[in-house]
């Protein structure tokens, strides 16, 4: 008897920092899906363009921040992946998407482009990088332990880093004049113009915005992992799904779909073998459209 | 030779699993992108099934298909509730689930290695076990591809899909169940991509994951735009230029690694350049010539005589007892907003009915409150007397009322026959089981509806133009394509919405005669929201005085503008 009794409290024990575990692990992969749902989510929102070349903006910037590791000290890997995520998603705006919009594409024009250029980019960096993983060089490797459940100080940086981002994003988009203006022209285009504000720069304004967050999330994501030709369509997929589960009009919204997505991808390792968390994030995605097609964390408008 | 025959059987196998995504794509105008899944659905059941049932290898495809296009079905469900650019999530987020699936469940997809010693299949004894074998199976079967594609995309089902892609709020406002045909495109074209799919596992007897991955799917998608998206052809060309340009380039010096990943390079450039300056591709929907042309027509639209009295209605029986349409206490807010309130109408049989008021004052949130394209917060619509309350925009149409649109909403990427024959109420030829099974009834229905279209053509006045692009024609033309189309669908309740906004003086007066004559002659229920007074004092015996949400008056519309209290609304007179 007292044998059985035994096994269960070992087995409870084990259930019990494996929750923990699981539980960290989700807000560090949650984290980082937040920073991609917001980034993904201002440029949809404001633009209405399926912008697939977010992906490929992920994976420039996470090849940039292993790159510039070999010379220089790690954190000139984070300066290199803002600034190579920026340089990117704003040429894309200026020479793709604004051509896109003088030749009066429609959308679905304009989303097959993005896809077009960024399978050519990620076939690119495959051309001339091969598909050898790269990670961040000279980063200190500090290993952490909190009750039972252990994380690297990669990862406290990762999860402050990425909330600090959002919340400043949120703050510029509230208070300042060029916040207001980027809600406007998501919201009605025409009223923005009669109030004499220039939607071209608005846009380029919001891909510079977006672009950088998703390479400041390229680098923590390289200094956790490390860097691939199609390191970008993970981060991509969870973005849009953070988008379209958080409702579209929300930006908030997007941060905390993305948390419980990383929340519900690991989480579901007790249910399903970890190869299939995927699976549980689609079927979310799923069921709450179905449900709730205007989004989790969006009030309930009509059409 | 051998080399030649194999690149054959690629194209023709390719050529047919492209059609099955230009029927997505092209027609329903609905991106796709886990085309490849639908594919590698039919490869693996149909190898799984020659491996450990040993059923012949048509057994196996067409459980491929079957399967498959269940799938395709249940894909397109959400569609329901959400617009097009879910369908683009679901079907990434689809593909990147099932890839994983077929990398992970080993047990039954041997996982990364893939199936390997598929049986060739054989058919009487006879063994398609070589490229100059399997070419004429591989031929067959794009033949019954094409030709089932062919049938559908030259129906008034294909009709049906254009029309979504054109515009779907207006397809739904002429009682086409979109939905419907959203759910059957998807299960056909994923069915057909399935037949692909083990055409290519029978011919190569081997299968892996690598051959169904999302890159796959996007160089489906390549195929489809750079032939030319709803062009029959286009996949034929796509596909031949597609999968020949990378065996051109295996003769170049260079490992077969870094040929595969110039081939992506190369689709990825590809896509984007025709994006860019031909987003049309190669051979285009609408060809020049047959713009021009326009002779064909001409000699069909002689033959049908206009017969003047036409009113007998087969479809709809005026049960006198009931008003047409009766609207009572309707409400609806936006959010804090009341657009209408307590709004209560009457239409009797046979007349003209005016709705007037200022510039936003929620006329036209009456007639989508009407139409079911918005749904009331509290109130009772009643059509015929049946209760139409929060029904869908098709039932009320098949309950005999239908609507018109101040912005016209005509399909401009259709020709205007093609505009007035998808207004046809019950065609049998939208069911796909007919389309197959029935051919002769759905080409005689074809032809009456054909005579129709010419009559309510002539009507109007614009039956020289049938085989013109509506979308090319002057604002005044599309008015009256516009008009046709409406009276098509042969509902004796029609919802005028500014049938003479934006046009010259001389169009206003054709089109109010035009209303008169129908109304007269055909016997039809109008309730008329118009700006010009002008047309509601010649047209309306009775009018609705709206502002603010509220009906101020009713009466002759004579007597609403003469009240003084009312202009004053009307014009903002202080």
């Amino acid at each position: 008897m007292s044998h059985i009794t035994l096994v269960l409290k070992i087995l409870a024990n084990f259930m019990r920092v494996l929750l923990w575990q699981l539980l960290v692990n989700g807000i560090i992969t949650g984290s980082l899906y937040a920073v991609a749902g917001v980034s993904w989510g201002i440029i949809y929102r404001t633009t209405r363009i399926f912008h697939f070349s977010h992906q490929l903006v992920f994976s420039i910037a996470g090849y940039a921040a292993a790159l510039t590791t070999l010379v220089f000290p790690f954190y000139f890997g984070f300066f290199a992946a803002v600034g190579a995520a920026v340089v990117l998603g704003s040429a894309i705006e200026i020479f793709l998407y604004r051509t896109l919009r003088r030749l009066k594409a429609t959308q679905t024009t304009t989303f097959l482009a993005s896809m077009g250029f960024a399978t050519a980019g990620t076939a690119l960096i495959l051309l001339f990088l091969r598909s050898n993983p790269r990670a961040l060089n000279g980063l200190p490797n500090i290993m952490l332990t909190l009750g039972s459940t252990n994380f690297t100080a990669v990862d406290i940086v990762l999860v402050v880093v990425s909330w600090a981002m959002i919340g400043v994003l949120l703050f510029l988009l509230a208070r300042l004049r060029y916040g207001k203006a980027i809600r406007a022209v998501g919201s009605n285009l025409e009223m923005a113009k009669n109030l004499g504000l220039n939607p071209e720069r608005i846009y380029l304004l919001v891909f510079m915005l977006g672009s950088a967050l998703f390479g400041a999330a390229a680098f923590l994501y390289t200094a956790r992992n490390c860097a691939f030709p199609t390191m970008g369509l993970l981060p991509f997929f969870m973005s849009f799904t953070a988008v379209f589960l958080g409702g579209i009009s929300n930006i908030a919204g997007h941060a905390l779909a993305g948390l419980l997505l990383g929340l519900a991808e690991t989480l579901g390792m007790i249910i399903l073998p970890g190869e299939y968390r995927i699976i549980i994030v689609f079927l979310i995605l799923f069921v709450v459209i179905i449900i709730r097609p205007e989004g989790l964390l969006s009030a309930k408008r009509d059409r | 030779m051998d080399y030649i025959l194999h690149i054959l059987v690629f194209i023709l196998i390719y050529s047919s699993i492209v059609q099955s995504l230009n029927l997505i794509m092209g027609y329903a105008g609905v991106v796709s992108m886990c085309h490849a899944i639908f594919c590698g659905i039919g490869a693996y059941t149909a190898a799984l099934i020659s491996i450990h049932l040993g059923y012949n290898f048509l057994i196996g495809t067409v459980a491929g298909f079957i399967l498959a296009g269940v799938t395709g079905a249940i894909l397109a469900l959400p569609s329901l509730r959400v617009r097009d650019e879910y369908l683009i999530v679901f079907t990434i987020g689809f593909q990147m689930v099932m890839f994983e699936l077929m990398l992970t469940a080993r047990r039954i997809t041997e996982g990364q290695g893939g199936i390997t010693n598929i049986p060739a299949p054989a058919l009487l004894g006879f063994q398609f076990d070589n490229p100059l074998t399997f070419l004429p199976l591989a031929l067959a079967a794009t033949v019954i591809c094409f030709f089932i594609s062919w049938r559908v995309i030259q129906s008034p089902f294909g009709r049906v899909l254009k029309a979504i892609r054109e515009d779907e709020s207006a397809c739904r406002a002429l009682g086409k169940n979109s939905l419907r045909f959203k759910v059957l495109v998807f299960a056909l074209g994923g069915g057909i991509a399935a037949m692909g799919g083990s055409m290519l596992a029978y011919y190569l007897t081997f299968i892996s994951p690598a051959s169904f991955s999302v890159d796959v799917s996007i160089f489906l998608i390549v195929m489809v735009v750079m032939g030319g998206a709803a062009n029959f052809a286009g996949p034929l060309i796509g596909a031949a230029i597609l999968v020949g340009l990378p065996e051109a380039l295996r003769f170049l010096p260079g490992t077969a690694n870094i040929i595969d990943v110039l081939r992506e390079f190369l689709y990825g450039i590809i896509l984007m350049l025709f994006m860019l300056f031909r987003p049309q591709g190669i051979l285009p929907e609408h060809s020049r010539r047959r713009e021009k042309s326009g002779g064909g027509f001409r000699s069909v639209a002689k033959e049908v005589a206009p017969s003047g009295d036409s009113s007998q209605n087969s479809t709809f029986e005026n049960d006198k007892s009931w008003p047409a349409l009766e609207v009572q206490r309707l409400s609806k807010s936006f959010g804090g907003l009341q657009a209408v309130k307590n709004v209560s109408l009457t239409l009797p049989f046979g007349e003209i009915t005016g709705l007037i008021g200022p510039n936003g004052c929620g006329k036209t949130t009456v007639f989508n409150l009407i139409s079911g394209d918005l749904t009331p917060n509290r109130g009772i619509i009643r059509v015929r007397g049946k209760d139409m309350t929060r029904r869908p925009p098709y039932e009320v149409v098949k309950n005999g009322l239908a609507r018109s649109w101040q912005d016209v909403r005509i399909f401009g990427g259709m020709t205007v026959l093609e505009n007035i024959l998808s207004a046809r109420p019950n065609q049998s030829g939208e069911r796909l089981v007919s389309l197959f099974f029935h051919p002769w009834r759905v080409a005689r229905e074809e032809s009456a509806n054909l005579q129709k279209a010419f009559e309510y053509l002539t009507l109007v006045g614009i039956v020289e133009k049938a085989d013109q692009l509506a979308g090319s024609l002057s604002p005044a033309e599309q008015k009256l394509v516009a008009l046709a189309r409406l009276l098509a669908t042969e509902c004796p309740i029609l919802l005028l919405d500014e049938p003479t906004s934006a046009l010259d003086l001389e169009s206003v007066k054709r089109i109010i005669e035009l209303i008169k004559r129908v109304a007269r002659e055909r016997r039809k229920t109008i309730l008329l929201v118009e700006h010009n007074l002008d047309v509601v004092r010649g047209l309306a015996e009775k009018a609705y005085f709206m502002s603010e949400g509220e009906i101020l008056a009713c009466g002759q519309p004579q007597e609403l503008m003469a009240d003084p209290k009312l202009a004053e609304v009307y014009f903002g007179i202080e």
